[in-house]
């Protein structure tokens, strides 16, 4: 009996070979071919197409103008400057008044509750000044422009238009090895980072895909603009005569955003040709039908998709980084802070590429979100001594209303202008957040490809903060 | 000199150490791994492969092959041959290279890995057909027998390596068609279908894929003279050296099996035309390939071209009532042939260019 179901085995793999070569190599071609008969034959019978040909026609109307050599390129631009300056204008309201909720009215409330039912004061801290507050800093920072940004975003993607953008642009991203639809992801990115890392399920060739995830981190986020823009403001506009500093800073804010998108095209690049070279890859855009967007649904669905999902993964890395934050400045170490340990430590480091240990130890404490560096580096300046008399005590973050008192205390704290382009080369430079890190261990399934992401923005920002660093003392700018 | 300036050099040199480190380091590797028992059985496997393929072939092993192949000495493949005859791989008598049963065995499961290894570089992964061959060369020594059954299964047990070389089954057993010859041997208006190139050696090889020629390609041999053997291939001319023409081996192209189709490629066409598919180019492969049969390029399909984004490439086309954009380097491997308009049973289509026609 075994023999002879071995027998027939034998015989039904003979036959599978045999038939696999009698096929050829074409076996798929086949496959899909008779398929489509298949479809096509069923489709015939029963799909009738009615109309269409005025929808067609207007589509092709609309291609000719946002696809055309002329007016491609400005309609593009200006839609996206009108998508940015929604978003940075209308949020600051919405912003400032979670804030002032979150910020200036619950936590003082949370705090005399804690006292009224006699919390230890450490605890008290512990929660309130670090968890509480870090996470209530993230949730007013990050909310409002992502719950802006994200439904224009969607809603030009549910029109059909964004697609376009992609076609427009892939010769260009073509040449860097990567694929059009990127420039939407690194659009998106400009807004978050994570959600832009999220966005490049849109681009279904490997290759192509992983280039946009790893780069992602070279368009500034938007936790990152508010430093860019201070520092633009407080350091580099000094430079220049009084007249000129406005324009002089934004212009310097502009290039650094320039530069990440050089350096996307650039790293896209050399990705393409080196480590990613065998990766797969297979090209095809598609340009769907336009449709009137379904606002309510857009709006819904992209605030559930897109906001809710970054800023719930934002939370949960704030509130063991508040923690760490908070315990860092406050459990002492022989006769110092472990955080002030970590700065005296950090420090040597930090001069020899134009930083400080200050501004190290808060890009470690401060992974979760961008948003909460800048607070992190006043408080720490504070802690190790810089001014007497500002913010909220040990290990609580805080902000100035005025200008002039953050470039006074950064003074104190020995910052200079070399300090301030070096941390905002850094602030474009560095690993990217922890809720984009865990995005990208996500959306790969790879610790591999996660460290890369990581590891190499960090050696760029080291390499251009040094290099820039020894120039600036070489021609003896201070 | 001023500290910071030296800082400066000592960046790049750092820098230089470790580009050239991430560059050659796998050659060092490999170079520091010469001595060790890995680089010896590599060499064993190495000769047995080419043992084994000569005797395919049906061609006489030589000596001075083998130390060119292996780049060693007389003394050291004497050492391995004793080596081999000690393993019973090879069977005396000493003057003829024999392989005896063990050693045909082992070799066919080092060329099975070898192929098998190429066919997925060329389906599953986006390296050049250049590369192929020296990457199989290597990973053919460290795959296992059960990594060997997972890939095959993986593939969907390939019959062919890309180049158009018969993989070996699991037991052993390999056929080779008899009938092939190589291009040089053909006259003009000839038609053939491809059935294998030559990779090596790597020059040749490159001639052969500049060309534009790929495994299963039908091709008609226009003429010959200076040396080169001119052809037809896949709607375009091109020309090979004897040299490279002689790695080419074809069969007889028996018009009952289908007609010969020839096409332009899809890239030549002008916006505002209508073409059918002929056929996609055998150079389509893997996913590539997947990814265009699955919008439904096959042939007979029709395509309307559309539109050239502002960069000239890509061009979007209507494939099956999508718009679908695809690059320039894909579009040259779909052959398809004019038609005179849309088809008749979709009137959308229609009416649309007419509507066009009227405005332009």
């Amino acid at each position: 009996m075994s023999s002879m179901e071995s027998n027939s085995a034998a015989e039904i793999i003979a036959a599978a070979q045999k038939l696999r070569w009698d096929m050829g190599g074409d076996l798929h071609d086949q496959l899909s071919e008779s398929l489509y008969a298949e479809a096509t034959r069923i489709s015939d019978r029963v799909v009738s197409r009615p109309g269409g040909s005025a929808a067609r026609g207007f589509d092709r109307t609309l291609d000719q103008i946002l696809t055309s050599r002329i007016w491609g390129f400005p309609l593009m631009l200006l839609l996206l400057t009108v998508v940015f300056w929604l978003t940075i204008s209308g949020a600051n309201a919405p912003s400032a008044l979670l804030s002032d909720l979150l910020v200036d009215t619950v936590r003082p409330l949370l705090r005399e509750g804690a006292a009224a039912i006699g919390m230890w004061p450490w605890l008290s801290g512990l929660l309130i000044d670090g968890m509480y507050l870090a996470t209530a800093w993230v949730v007013s920072v990050m909310l409002p422009p992502m719950a802006i940004f994200f439904p224009l975003f969607t809603l030009l993607e549910d029109f059909g238009y964004l697609p376009r953008v992609a076609f427009n642009l892939d010769a260009l991203f073509h040449r860097a090895g990567a694929h059009g639809k990127q420039a939407l992801t690194m659009t998106m990115g400009f807004g978050c980072n994570a959600a832009g890392v999220v966005a490049t399920r849109i681009i279904d060739s490997p290759r192509e895909r992983l280039i946009a995830i790893l780069t992602n981190n070279f368009a500034l986020c938007n936790g990152r603009w508010p430093t860019q823009i201070l520092l633009a403001t407080i350091f580099i506009g000094a430079l220049v005569p009084a007249e000129l500093a406005g324009l002089v800073s934004a212009l310097a804010v502009v290039g650094i955003a320039l530069m990440g998108v050089l350096l996307t095209f650039i790293v896209s690049w050399s990705l393409s040709k080196t480590v990613l070279r065998g990766e797969a890859s297979a090209y095809s855009l598609e340009l769907p039908p336009y449709r009137p967007p379904r606002i309510w649904r857009t709006i819904t669905t992209s605030v559930i998709d897109r906001t809710i999902i970054v800023l719930w993964r934002a939370v949960k890395f704030a509130l063991p980084a508040g923690a760490a934050i908070w315990l860092s400045a406050n459990v002492q170490i022989g006769d110092m802070s472990i955080a002030e340990h970590l700065i005296h430590g950090l420090d040597p480091v930090g001069m020899f590429i134009g930083l400080n240990g200050v501004i190290l130890v808060a890009y470690i404490l401060a992974i979760p979100a961008n948003e909460i560096v800048i607070p992190t580096i006043l408080m720490l300046t504070v802690l190790v001594g810089g001014a007497a008399g500002l913010g909220d005590g040990a290990g609580v973050m805080f902000e100035l209303q005025s200008n002039a008192d953050v470039l006074s205390l950064l003074h104190a704290g020995g910052w200079t202008a070399l300090t301030a382009i070096n941390l905002m080369l850094f602030s474009l430079l560095h690993n990217p957040c922890s809720t984009t890190l865990y995005t990208i261990y996500k959306e790969t399934g790879s610790m591999k490809w996660t460290v890369v992401s990581a590891l190499l923005p960090i050696a760029m920002g080291v390499a251009t903060t040094f290099v820039v660093t020894q120039l600036w003392h070489l021609f003896g700018l201070g | 000199m001023p500290q910071p300036l030296i800082n400066l050099l000592l960046f790049a040199v750092v820098t230089v150490v470790a580009v050239l480190g991430w560059r050659y380091g796998h050659a060092l590797q490999r170079l520091m791994q010469r001595n060790r028992a890995f680089a010896a059985r590599v060499l064993r496997e190495d000769m047995l492969k080419y043992l084994m393929e000569c005797q395919l072939n049906g061609v006489e092993a030589e000596r001075d092959t083998l130390l060119q192949l292996l780049r060693i000495g007389e003394q050291e493949l004497s050492g391995i041959i004793a080596d081999l005859r000690d393993h019973g791989m090879l069977t005396e008598p000493a003057e003829r290279f024999r392989l005896s049963d063990t050693g045909e065995e082992y070799a066919l499961r080092i060329i099975r890995a070898h192929r098998l290894y190429e066919r997925y570089l060329a389906d599953e992964t986006g390296y050049r057909e250049v590369e192929w061959h020296r990457r199989a060369d290597e990973r053919e020594h460290d795959l296992t027998e059960h990594e060997i059954a997972g890939l095959a299964r993986q593939l969907g047990n390939p019959t062919h390596d890309p180049h158009g070389d018969p993989i070996p089954m699991q037991d052993g057993s390999v056929t080779y068609d008899r009938n092939a010859v190589p291009l040089t041997e053909l006259d003009a208006a000839e038609v053939v279908r491809v059935i294998h190139l030559e990779d090596e050696p790597d020059d040749a090889y490159r001639e052969i894929v500049a060309a534009g020629l790929a495994s299963g390609q039908v091709i008609r041999v226009l003429g010959r003279g200076n040396g080169q053997i001119r052809i037809s291939c896949e709607g375009r001319e091109t020309a090979l050296s004897e040299r490279a023409a002689a790695n080419v081996s074809v069969v007889t192209w028996k018009d009952e099996d289908a007609p010969v189709q020839a096409g332009i490629p899809l890239s030549t066409v002008d916006p505002g035309s209508h073409v059918r598919v002929v056929t996609l180019s055998q150079r389509l492969r893997g996913s590539e390939r997947r990814r265009l049969l699955d919008l439904g390029l096959l042939p007979g399909t029709r395509i309307g071209v559309e539109m050239r984004s502002p960069g000239g490439d890509p061009v979007a086309y209507d494939i099956r009532g999508a718009l679908i954009a695809l690059r320039k380097d894909q579009a040259e491997l779909i052959l398809v042939e004019p038609v005179s308009g849309p088809e008749f049973d979709r009137g959308n289509d229609r009416e649309f260019h007419l509507e066009n026609e009227t405005l332009a």
